[in-house]
């Protein structure tokens, strides 16, 4: 058996500041610091990076140095800025290595975009976001930013409320009363939410458009293992005119496609 | 596996414990690299060269903030996926375009010929940087964005030539398609460019591309996949002879897709800093 995350965590803020029962050492910061690092920020310089911990500058410093020593960072530019290094690429790649589900999923998702000219993306949950696991970009699309690692907000993306109408009922909920919460959209979006979910219910899979950017739509639908949900498998077009080809002719290749890698992830357990 | 991490490190004296826990913290993470399989606390004290009582509390800590996963059955831990958020999008973001060209700008200053990044796309190479040495008067009608037909460049060849044979069956059956006239004058060659690739990396063109001319190419692996890119240079054979290719250009060529290839990262162990 695997214990996964607590699902107290679950829609817990993920700064560490804000969060008093944690432990918070050097590991965890230094992992912080990591985490601070995306598409749009793949270079930071130390005093960014104190005041988004809420850490003395001195504190930052030092975490940075450690982080350089082991090839996690490394200085970039003139600026004085930090960028993520060789070791956050190995480490990421060991992780994707040993997915079963990415072994299984890989080449289904390349079919499935070679197909019907989509994006398909893998992800899973990771605190309150969804994580890209895997990314397959139809041959001469560019990637639009999504790519292994990347995160999406859970609440407003295909691919979370695929993920949160498959979890059990307590945590759906919980998850429904955090978003009405976060702030003035939150009415809108709860109730859009709710319409993903009914979707889901009726289809198996939740059309969402713009995602991302504009002009991209995307339906995605939960992987099941047993009873269990941790990965979404979802596609994405690009145009403005896709949600006929993406509810009429995608969906139903992707609900196939989706029960085949929870199959063979059955097969090799 | 990575080279032990910790035997990196700066004397504990000269670092505060806080720092230490960090690094340790670091190790433990790599211990899993390459493939992620289940360790016991014990295996990665032997792998991080820890204690084990102080990789039993990082692991518990690890595992708590969700970057490791346990399974109770095997008394075993393995990495989560949560380990992707820590810097692997922006890690993998790099453009080899933009770490490619000042390298290549001095290559082609250094050896007196012209040097051209390209990719494959569909039936030709479509070159993404091109670099020419200041000392040459005549260059290649080459630029970014060109375009050159399989069969008729280094690049092309070399491509070909680093193909398993799945793969270069289907490249070679849409080139058939696409461009018969590559296809027949590649047809009768693939054997050699398969043996020349896997003899020395690299492959040679005389007089394919323009008349006159030589050329040489090797592939570039990146984080994305094999041979994704071809890196090749060519000058006149006046200036640029087989000879020449052969003892110094070819092997400055082969550290060249080294060191593009340690840059992003495609060999991670092979850095060192």
């Amino acid at each position: 058996m695997v214990r996964t995350r607590n699902p107290e965590t679950l829609g817990r803020d993920s700064h560490l500041a804000h969060d008093p029962a944690a432990e918070v050492d050097s590991l965890r910061r230094g992992l912080e610091l990591l985490r601070l690092f995306d598409a749009r920020h793949r270079s930071l310089q130390v005093p960014e990076i104190a005041s988004k911990l809420g850490l003395s500058r001195v504190t930052a410093a030092k975490l940075v140095s450690t982080l350089v020593s082991q090839n996690f960072l490394r200085a970039a530019g003139q600026e004085g800025g930090f960028e993520p290094h060789v070791a956050c690429l190995a480490l990421g790649r060991a992780v994707k290595r040993g997915l079963p589900v990415v072994q299984a999923a890989q080449p289904r998702m390349l079919a499935l975009s070679q197909r019907f000219e989509v994006h398909v993306t893998l992800s899973t949950r990771d605190r309150g976001q969804m994580l890209v696991v895997e990314h397959v970009v139809p041959a001469g699309q560019v990637r639009l930013g999504l790519d292994t690692g990347a995160r999406l907000p859970i609440a407003s993306s295909a691919s979370g409320r695929a993920y949160l109408w498959a979890q059990p009922k307590p945590q759906r909920s919980k998850w429904l009363e955090s978003v009405s919460n976060d702030d003035g959209e939150g009415a809108r979006r709860k109730s859009e939410v709710k319409a993903a979910f009914q979707e889901l219910d009726e289809k198996g899979w939740c059309f969402m458009a713009a995602p991302v950017t504009s002009q991209t739509s995307s339906i995605a639908t939960p992987i099941y293992a047993g009873n269990q949900v941790d990965y979404v498998l979802t596609a994405m077009a690009v145009g403005p005119a896709v949600e006929r080809k993406l509810r009429d002719k995608v969906a139903p290749e992707l609900l196939a496609q989706a029960r085949m890698i929870a199959h063979d992830l059955g097969a090799s357990a | 596996m990575a080279a032990n991490p910790v035997a990196t490190l700066p004397e504990a004296s000269e670092r505060s414990s806080e720092v230490r826990v960090l690094a340790r913290g670091l190790a433990i993470l790599r211990a899993f690299e390459p493939a992620n399989e289940w360790r016991t606390n014990t295996e990665l004290s032997a792998v991080a060269g820890l204690p084990k009582p102080t990789v039993s509390r990082i692991t518990a800590n690890l595992t708590e903030a969700g970057y490791l996963l346990y399974s109770a059955e095997r008394a075993a831990y393995r990495l989560s996926t949560s380990v992707l958020a820590l810097g692997f999008v922006a890690a993998s973001y790099r453009n080899l375009v933009v770490i490619a060209r000042p390298l290549m700008k001095a290559f082609a200053d250094e050896h007196n010929v012209s040097v051209v990044l390209a990719s494959p796309d569909r039936d030709s190479m479509v070159c993404n940087e091109v670099a020419h040495s200041d000392a040459m008067l005549f260059t290649l009608r080459i630029r970014a964005g060109s375009r050159l037909r399989m069969g008729q460049s280094a690049m092309g060849r070399a491509w070909i030539g680093s193909m398993g044979d799945a793969e270069r069956d289907r490249a070679l059956a849409k080139l058939a398609q696409a461009d018969p006239e590559s296809w027949s004058v590649l047809h009768g060659q693939v054997k050699s460019l398969v043996a020349q690739m896997q003899r020395r990396q690299f492959c040679v063109a005389s007089g394919t591309v323009e008349h006159g001319t030589n050329g040489v190419a090797v592939v570039v692996d990146t984080p994305e996949g094999p041979h994704s890119f071809a890196l090749g240079c060519a000058a006149p054979s006046s200036i640029l002879s087989v000879a020449r290719i052969e003892s110094t250009v070819a092997p400055g060529l082969l550290k060249l897709k080294q060191r593009l290839e340690a840059e992003l990262g495609a060999e991670a162990q092979a850095v060192e800093i």
